[in-house]
């Protein structure tokens, strides 16, 4: 019986309910598989025996979100009520009022916080320790019966998520690591994660906004750090993939393109209108070449990921020579010849040199404005 | 020889170990599914190795005394492993167990594909490996009629069979080794995870500047390439609070009233034996009778409770003395409501 496959899922940024980035794994590669002529296939269905199982940091985000948005709107302000304090105070009132907001919908509130939140505050530490204590609890496990399972421990991030799971491995496999001392720890080439999937890789984008508060660290450097497929010096991955997509502006910026020992680089340009639920639960038709779904849908990476972790010989059974149909069928209904309208509205915000974080924000909210035109366009 | 007694000095040496103290056993059977193998030798002498791995307490610290281990398993499972693998790869297999035993590195045998989607066993990289394409199918289908005869129901392909037994062999080597690692990494990241639940319970309330200033202050700290707890300081600046402020030299009605602190700079020590902070900034209120704006040093207890000095220019008698909301609740009948005890304050 083949080792026991876990696969971790870390989602980007934004409020993610729990469950939902496990949903969307399904979901795509059984959208993936269709593509191949594998009708309903379930990764998790019990019989491919694959444990798959989520990191949500979202949830520790709101609850930071809260107490800022608490402590503006009830840490007894509202005594002030009537109180004249003078225009010298408009920074407070500044303040109050932006922490006021920090738990509404709002794009900036909702996925630009949670960049700041984990790059540019001390709680990008407290979600690293949570994250390891994930990894470790999965690593090695001792069964019901007191015997070790043999598992292969994967991990699959999307966006904000893949800066998050480089950041922890940076800090948790060390090259210079002791077993007899207080800091939890492991050896890159020992006890390495078997594969990592990076969709949407902006850990380097990330690592910018880090180092702006806290300073430069090599070792932390997503172009240096131990997080590599790599022999000499090892490496803490055994295979490292990295997906993205060439209408995906997080990637517009910096791109995350380091050479591995093991894995590949996939890439895709195909946009499709998306079927998506809102946060009412209602249904949406949408683009959005950031969507972790639909990243997984391509036909290439969708075969890799079902290989890599569906050890079953269904699981094993999809020949490479049927990938060149599958990207035909993948590329039905895209909006061709809307590319090239999108393309130039794209290259007209694309920000080369990003100069300070509202610069990114204005960027992001173009972005949004432009998707939105796009999608009015080509429903009219 | 010489290995031998290398070991036992530096074993005696390394006597004093948190991990190698540890319960954790050493000693399994392997019988879980994922264990289950036709090599089953190989797999008695890897549980027999393994068992020495994990109990050797230099091993863990020591990296000199780890390769020994590992090279001398190596060596021992090199005949083994001539036997079931095609003779067609006994080059690459004296490469990958020469790397092995270069590596030092105590790591699971792996079953996996390379690039090409060629089955490998690999150990720590990519770049230790045995590759057994499907041209050797019929090599490996002699291997496993010989040794694995109960296969798999789902029927794979005889070399990815044949790696995967190997893997299961070979792999209790170095798994009750890298199980003690994991319990007490597991047992330090609870430490540190529990310490961060305290900081989100118990540090002083900030606002998102604050946090940001903090990171900046903490950034050596928190920028090392290792995991961190919280550190012991916050720091603070354009903070705004509430505080109830008595002038004693003023009149009833200009005497007591509710007011806002700014704390301009601050820092505090949320988990000092008796948490502790410290403030400069500015009072404002709107008082008739004196000058809405005080200079302010103010002392910060427990996280939670704010006591602080405040001095104006005025010669009617225009300092004092403010404490926080929080503090303020603590002196007077947790019932009232905090208006009505606005109202009652600023009437005496």
């Amino acid at each position: 019986m083949p080792a026991q496959q876990v696969v971790l899922l870390i989602h980007g940024m934004g409020t993610h309910a729990k469950g939902n980035i496990k949903k969307e794994f399904i979901q795509g590669l059984k959208d993936g598989a269709a593509l191949y002529g594998i009708d309903n296939y379930d990764i998790s269905a019990d019989s491919k025996k694959i444990v798959i199982e989520e990191f949500n940091y979202s949830e520790l985000l709101d609850e930071i979100r809260e107490k800022l948005s608490e402590a503006s709107q009830t840490g007894n302000f509202e005594q002030l009520q009537g109180v004249e304090l003078g225009g010298k105070l408009m920074i407070v009132d500044k303040l109050l009022e932006f922490e006021g907001n920090v738990n509404n919908e709002e794009f900036v509130y909702t996925h630009l916080l949670d960049v700041v939140l984990y790059s540019m505050t001390h709680f990008g530490s407290m979600v690293r320790v949570k994250l390891a204590k994930k990894i470790e609890e999965l690593r090695n496990p001792v069964g019901d019966d007191g015997q070790p399972v043999h598992v292969n421990l994967h991990i699959v991030c999307h966006s904000l998520g893949t800066a998050v799971v480089h950041d922890t491995l940076a800090q948790l496999y060390r090259p210079d690591a002791v077993f007899d001392d207080d800091i939890p720890d492991l050896s890159p080439g020992e006890q390495n994660i078997k594969s990592l999937w990076t969709v949407s890789n902006v850990s380097k984008l990330i690592q910018g906004f880090f180092i702006f508060v806290h300073g430069d660290n090599p070792g932390l450097d997503p172009d240096n750090s131990v997080v590599v497929s790599q022999a000499d010096p090892v490496g803490c991955v055994d295979t490292f993939n990295i997906v993205r997509h060439g209408f995906d502006p997080f990637l517009w910026i910096t791109n995350y393109d380091r050479d591995q020992l093991s894995g590949k680089s996939y890439y895709n340009n195909i946009i499709h209108k998306l079927k998506r639920k809102d946060a009412n639960g209602n249904d949406i038709e949408l683009v959005d070449p950031h969507d972790f779904q639909e990243y997984l849908t391509e036909p290439e990476v969708a075969r890799k990921m079902i290989r890599t972790f569906d050890k079953s010989s269904e699981g094993q059974s999809i020949p490479k020579a049927k990938i060149a149909e599958a990207k035909e069928k993948f590329s039905e209904n895209s909006l061709n010849s809307e590319h090239q309208n999108l393309k130039n509205k794209f290259d007209a915000i694309k920000l080369q040199n990003p100069a300070s974080i509202e610069d990114f924000v204005e960027t992001a909210k173009k972005f949004r404005k432009a998707l939105k035109e796009f999608n009015d366009v080509v429903d009219a | 020889m010489q290995n031998i007694l290398l070991l036992t000095v530096l074993s005696l040496v390394a006597n004093c170990s948190v991990i190698a103290d540890s319960n954790v056993s050493c000693s399994y059977d392997f019988t879980d599914q994922t264990y289950k193998t036709g090599f089953i030798d190989l797999k008695a002498n890897a549980i027999s190795a393994g068992k020495r791995l994990c109990l050797e307490k230099a091993s863990y610290n020591n990296p000199d005394i780890k390769k020994i281990i590992v090279s001398e398993f190596a060596e021992s499972i090199s005949n083994e492993m001539k036997d079931v693998l095609p003779p067609s790869v006994s080059t690459e297999l004296t490469t990958f167990l020469d790397k092995i035993k270069q590596s030092g590195k105590a790591t699971s045998f792996e079953a996996g594909e390379d690039d090409n989607e060629d089955p490998i066993l690999y150990y720590s990289s990519h770049d230790i490996k045995i590759t057994l394409p499907a041209n050797k199918a019929a090599e490996c289908k002699v291997i496993n009629e010989k040794y694995n005869v109960d296969k798999y129901p789902d029927g794979l392909a005889e070399c990815v069979y044949l790696i995967d037994n190997l893997r299961a062999a070979l792999n209790p080597f170095t798994a009750p080794f890298n199980i003690k690692i994991s319990e007490v990494n597991l047992e330090l990241l609870k430490d540190y995870d529990n310490a961060w639940d305290k900081y989100l319970t118990e540090a002083r309330s900030q606002t998102l500047l604050d946090m940001v200033i903090t990171s900046w202050k903490n950034g050596d700290y928190y920028n090392e390439t290792q995991l961190k707890k919280p550190h012991s300081l916050q720091y603070f600046l354009f903070h705004p609070s509430v505080v109830y402020e008595k002038l004693p030299d003023k009149q009833p009605g200009d005497k007591n009233d509710v007011s806002l602190a700014l704390e301009l700079v601050g820092m505090n020590c949320w988990d000092c034996e008796i948490p502790i902070g410290a403030s400069v900034g500015w009072v404002y209120s709107d008082r008739a009778n004196a000058k809405s704006t005080a200079g302010a040093l103010m002392i910060h207890l427990y996280n939670n409770y704010t006591i602080g000095y405040s001095y104006r220019d005025d010669e009617d008698g225009g300092n004092g003395y403010f404490i926080s909301v929080d503090l303020l609740k603590a002196f007077y009948d947790k019932k009232q409501q905090l208006s009505d005890l606005k109202a009652q304050i600023k009437s005496n």
